[in-house]
């Protein structure tokens, strides 16, 4: 028997006991695990039964990954304990392969190295003896997504790409950041640019340190995050020294929730320049925090909000382009605040709501 | 199309290589090639839309070759010219090319050349796919108990060189046959890796010149074919000439010597292209046995009717498949004997066997031109993401199969495994229909 909605919460009665697939990478954490918990949090308000599951995903052995997938068409969620899965919502590959009769999709990403980043230099798949055989089992895996009653993407840019590469349509379903009602921006900004991200060559730290060392300022930055590897960390600390820029560089490492929205506080503005990113929490947040956003104009996600010269300046991904955007805004502060304030307006018009998400993804 | 194409290539005295720089033209009308050697120099003159890459076995660069969209391997049983081939194949399924079933030289020569199985693996290898009568024989093989040939003939290997294949390609309906069925195997009739030269009529005048070349291993019956000579009524009507490098060339002399054929037979050894022309221009009838044979279509047989020569082969595998009209057969075990007929039967009526070698060059022409085996190599090339999709889903089968057993019963087994070879079927498939998509 259905489970009534929780007093204040809008009526999907005949859905109660909703799954979310995700996968889990170990001791990697980011913004797929915080849209995870979104999610279950906003089913859970909306009067529903939720619950993730998450499968261990290990991308590191391409030889493994067909495994991987097959593990995930095994695995049967219809029922738990006799009581049926109304709905099972599948956020991740290869966890939103798992079969269910009324499932729906909401692509996070698909495994990128197989598709647009086959052949980056970071990533690894196209490295690998058999990463022609490995891209061509996701991308046939990936097919089977059509078996979904629905298939929503992340971001427009993920939309594009499921069309681009599988041939699949899918509906772009926006979702506010995390804490988004706690972000704010303090009334006096320090000197520095902020760049909150894992430290990963896809999100292109490397870039902005060679920016710094072409600015006519004394550009400083602070980079928040934990490095994807050790090693990795180590040679941008290194890149940052043989630069001659160490001395305009903060590395604040993992900070929390607070220092972070802190941080976008009093920043002049963010920098946020990935390889194509997918959604990119880091642009809504500085949005939120009323901070002008420097991209890049092969970003990807962020490109979906940031309006040139009205929330944010877009340059070319280079580190002429990029140094001078940083200087621009480090010399006229004026400029940085007038950006982000519209930022802030143009975050509030995009009328973000997990309520909207979960109307959605239960439609 | 982007092709990878692993082979030897010339200086290295090899018929692949000659085969492969042949087929280069054909391929490149329709492919770019990139053609992978780990030899420090080559001598080719490659057309335009194939690159020569050089690359270190134990360091292959993945991602370039990762670059193509089908991957060709030619292997042979040199283990000089295709243990790095072999290597790479090992770790990038691709499509191999099998110009030997008899793998046995291959595997045990890494072995005693040093190039990179050591015993121990040599022996898991075939006790693998032989199981331990095999791997005794081949410990007996190590000894020096055991020839090689012999081994071969109860220990192949076949499988050993095309483990991690795509596909297979193989010359004769025999190895087509010998293949196991799961294997993607594909028949395409071998070519020759040479144009067919304009021929001029040939000397008929005696002594006829007898001929034999390629790589002069036991299973060449030299020592019958010099009896036969020795013990014929009139040897001074003929002359042999025995062209290409054999195990104790020395000990062949003094046989030829034994048995008073100085002045009939010269071993001449390894000849250039030219002076094997030269002399196949000469020649009048050509000797090419194979008992044992290594399983597989003769390169040097096609060389042979691409100059119009009459042959006598043995009537054993792929041999005994030609048409009666295009060689002269000898009988296995009777070897003596049916040489003897024939070069009787030479003499009284030389036209019969020139008929021979006429047909048979109309025959290398219609079946085995360089054209259509390139355009069959393209063809099977087309198809490497089925053939991958078809490998992953044999590896996960494989794979699930080992897994299950440690596991399930027979209870469970049946509803298990049709779940299992159901959603790798899906999977491989990339598409399903049910639970399709109704919004």
């Amino acid at each position: 028997m259905a489970r009534p909605p929780m007093p204040g919460a809008s009526a999907h009665s005949e859905i109660v006991r909703i799954v979310i697939t995700t996968v889990q990478i170990p001791f990697v954490t980011g913004g797929a695990e915080s849209h995870a918990a979104g999610l279950k949090t906003a089913l859970i308000r909306e009067g529903h039964t939720a619950e993730i599951v998450t499968v261990p995903f290990n991308p590191a052995v391409p030889e493994r990954i067909a495994d991987q997938m097959l593990a995930c068409r095994l695995l049967d969620l219809t029922e738990i304990h006799g009581t049926r899965v109304d709905r099972l919502i599948g956020l991740k590959f290869p966890a939103y392969l798992i079969t269910h009769p009324n499932k729906v999709v909401w692509v996070l990403h698909q495994h990128r190295a197989a598709y647009d980043l086959w052949d980056y230099p970071f990533e690894e798949l196209s490295a690998s003896p058999r990463g022609v055989m490995a891209r061509e089992a996701i991308r046939r895996g990936d097919q089977l997504l059509t078996e979904a009653k629905a298939v929503f993407a992340n971001s427009k840019n993920i939309a594009n790409r499921l069309g681009h590469f599988c041939g699949i349509n899918a509906t772009a379903l926006y979702h506010p950041p995390p804490h988004a009602e706690d972000f704010f921006c303090a009334d006096r900004t320090g000197d520095y640019f902020f760049f909150p991200s894992r430290l990963s060559a896809s999100k292109r730290q490397s870039l902005v340190l060679e920016a710094l060392a072409l600015t006519r300022e004394k550009v400083k930055v602070r980079f928040a995050g934990v490095a994807d590897s050790v090693e990795y960390g180590k040679r941008l600390k290194q890149l940052a020294a043989k630069l001659g820029v160490d001395a305009r560089v903060e590395w604040l490492g993992q900070i929390t929730e607070e220092e972070k929205r802190e941080n976008y506080a009093r920043a002049i503005a963010v920098i946020f320049p990935p390889v194509d990113e997918d959604y990119g929490y880091i642009t809504l947040e500085a949005m939120l925090s009323s901070k002008a956003v420097v991209t890049c104009d092969d970003s990807g996600g962020p490109l979906e909000f940031v309006s040139p010269r009205k929330t944010g300046l877009v340059t070319k991904p280079t580190a002429t382009a990029l140094g001078e955007a940083l200087d621009e805004l480090w010399q006229d502060r004026t400029l940085a605040a007038k950006l982000g304030r519209a930022g802030r307006e143009s975050y509030q018009r995009l009328d973000l709501s997990w309520a909207e998400v979960v109307k959605k993804l239960l439609a | 199309m982007r092709l990878n194409l692993f082979s030897p290539l010339p200086p290295l005295r090899s018929a692949i290589a000659r085969l492969t720089v042949h087929m280069l033209p054909h391929l490149a009308r329709e492919a770019q090639v990139v053609l992978w050697t780990d030899e420090s120099k080559w001598e080719l003159d490659p057309p335009a839309a194939v690159t020569i890459r050089q690359y270190n076995a134990q360091r292959p660069p993945w991602r370039e070759i990762n670059k193509a969209d089908a991957t060709v391997y030619q292997m042979g049983n040199d283990p000089r010219y295709h243990d790095a081939i072999w290597r790479v194949s090992q770790q990038h399924p691709g499509i191999v090319i099998l110009h030997d079933l008899m793998m046995q030289h291959f595997f045990s020569g890494l072995v005693f050349h040093n190039r990179g199985l050591n015993r121990r693996e040599y022996l898991e290898l075939v006790e693998r796919y032989h199981g331990i009568k095999g791997r005794v024989l081949a410990e007996a093989h190590l000894q020096g108990l055991l020839g090689t040939e012999e081994l071969a003939q109860r220990c192949p290997l076949t499988e050993a060189a095309t483990e991690n294949a795509l596909a297979v390609i193989v010359h004769s309906a025999a190895a087509y046959s010998a293949l196991p069925e799961d294997a993607s195997v594909v028949h395409v009739p071998l070519c020759v890796g040479m144009e067919s030269p304009t021929l001029v009529a040939r000397q008929a005048a005696e002594p006829y010149r007898l001929t034999v070349f390629g790589f002069l291993g036991p299973n060449r019956k030299l020592p019958l074919l010099l009896r036969a000579l020795a013990t014929f009524p009139e040897p001074g009507r003929f002359r042999l000439d025995i062209f290409g490098t054999m195990d104790g060339q020395e000990k062949m002399q003094q046989l030829v010597c034994r048995l008073g054929l100085s002045e009939t037979v010269t071993l001449h050894g390894f000849v250039t292209a030219s002076e094997l022309d030269a002399a196949l221009r000469q020649t009048n009838l050509a000797v090419n046995l194979r008992n044992p044979s290594m399983g597989e279509a003769s390169e040097s047989q096609l060389h042979l009717w691409q100059y119009g020569l009459p042959s006598l082969v043995t009537r054993r595998a792929w041999y005994a498949t030609l048409p009666e009209e295009t060689v002269a057969f000898v009988r296995p075990e009777h070897e003596i004997e049916d040489i003897q007929r024939h070069l009787t039967e030479f003499l009284r009526d030389p036209e019969s066997y020139r008929a021979l070698g006429r047909n048979g060059r109309l025959y290398v022409a219609e079946n085995h031109s360089i054209e259509n085996y390139a355009a069959a190599l393209l063809q099977v090339a087309a198809q490497a993401p089925e053939l991958r999709a078809k490998w992953v889903a044999r590896d996960l089968a494989q794979r699930s199969a080992t897994a299950m057993t440690a596991w399930s019963d027979a209870s469970m087994g049946d509803s298990l495994s049709l779940e299992v070879a159901r959603q790798i079927r899906l999977l491989t498939a990339g598409a399903s229909t049910e639970f399709a998509r109704t919004s």
